[in-house]
């Protein structure tokens, strides 16, 4: 499967190079999409970001694919940064994090026309090696072809078999809250600005 | 007796000196922030062409040599992409579909990079892996040594 959406990037990179626009026509991409984690509790708020996820959208279908490097979260703090990476999420074993999924309700979106659009997104979210059925809301707003994709929604660390020593169990929430802010261009027109 | 006296007196002395020490330390530990880019050596120094073409070729091999690491990057800039709180920097050679993508932060930044595509430039960060791109974090420019 890995194999297979690698060839569908470089299948799609391929196709801008050369100008073939017609057959990206229903992709819209990012390569720097905005991630975001954050665990309250009584004692202690953590809070980790990325800046540097990819997604893919058809628009055509609703398929929607997500990816991000667990390296790139940044914390305020290195030494959680490095308990994150070498304990909870162990990001040598599992580099990434994955979302395969769709756009529940497509026909809500008009991608020709400026707005915004609220829908559902459901798919299996892969997270240090296990894989979970989710759904969330989600907003679309289309602008000039291009779209701004923003959802958030809850996961339970235990549900991706993340453990939470106890020495700090009062200090991570048992329950995160992801939220994601991805614009999305048009695969035939790469922008610069 | 006095010999015990001057056992246990020791002891205290040991406790008292040791345990604000190693709660300071622990306390400093807790709360360091990561290091200044600025200030740290690159592991390797590479053309973003052959770092790209690594990654394409052996994406486990290359993870375990660059990522974690501080690299630095020599490439020509492809393309620039702002938000309000950071930039993103495309290095590429214009043939290969995958880029070097180098994120600074705003904090990185006290201006705008003013960067012209076709522009080389060497930029510092932390790789964090391999997606359609190779992907640096907490990227400083570096000045030509």
């Amino acid at each position: 499967m890995k194999n297979k959406i690698m060839k569908l990037f470089v299948l799609l990179g391929m196709v801008v190079l050369t100008g073939g626009a017609v057959f990206c026509q229903d992709k819209l991409v990012s390569r720097n999409g905005s991630v975001s984690f954050f665990s309250k509790t009584s004692i202690e708020n953590i809070e980790a970001h990325s800046q540097t996820a990819v997604s893919v959208l058809d628009k055509k279908t609703g398929k929607l694919e997500f990816s991000v490097l667990i390296k790139s979260f940044l914390f305020q703090k290195a030494l959680m940064q490095e308990h994150f990476n070498e304990n909870y999420l162990e990001s040598d074993k599992f580099p990434k994090s994955t979302f395969k999924g769709r756009i529940d309700d497509l026909s809500k979106i008009d991608f020709s026309q400026d707005g915004n659009y609220t829908v559902s997104v459901s798919g299996l979210l892969t997270i240090h090696g296990e894989t979970r059925p989710v759904t969330a809301p989600a907003s679309f707003t289309v602008t000039n072809g291009s779209a701004m994709g923003q959802a958030e929604f809850n996961i339970m660390l235990s549900d991706y078999n993340i453990s939470i020593p106890t020495l700090v169990k009062d200090k991570i929430s048992r329950s995160v809250k992801i939220s994601l802010n991805v614009k999305y261009d048009d695969l035939a027109k790469p922008q610069m600005n | 007796m006095k010999e015990w006296l001057k056992k246990y007196r020791l002891i205290g002395f040991a406790a008292l000196i040791s345990i604000p020490a190693v709660g300071i330390y622990g306390y400093q530990q807790f709360n360091r922030k990561p290091p200044d880019m600025h200030g740290l050596r690159s592991s390797y120094v590479i053309a973003s062409e052959d770092l790209v073409s690594q990654f394409d070729a052996d994406e486990k091999e290359a993870s375990a040599k660059y990522s974690g690491k501080v690299i630095t990057v020599v490439g020509n800039v492809g393309m620039v992409q702002s938000t309000d709180s950071s930039q993103t920097v495309f290095l590429n050679d214009g043939i290969s579909a995958s880029a070097v993508i180098c994120h600074f932060q705003k904090n990185a930044t006290d201006k705008k990079l003013m960067l012209l595509e076709g522009e080389k430039i060497r930029i510092k960060g932390v790789c964090s892996g391999y997606l359609m791109d190779v992907v640096l974090v907490r990227c400083v420019v570096e000045n030509e040594k």
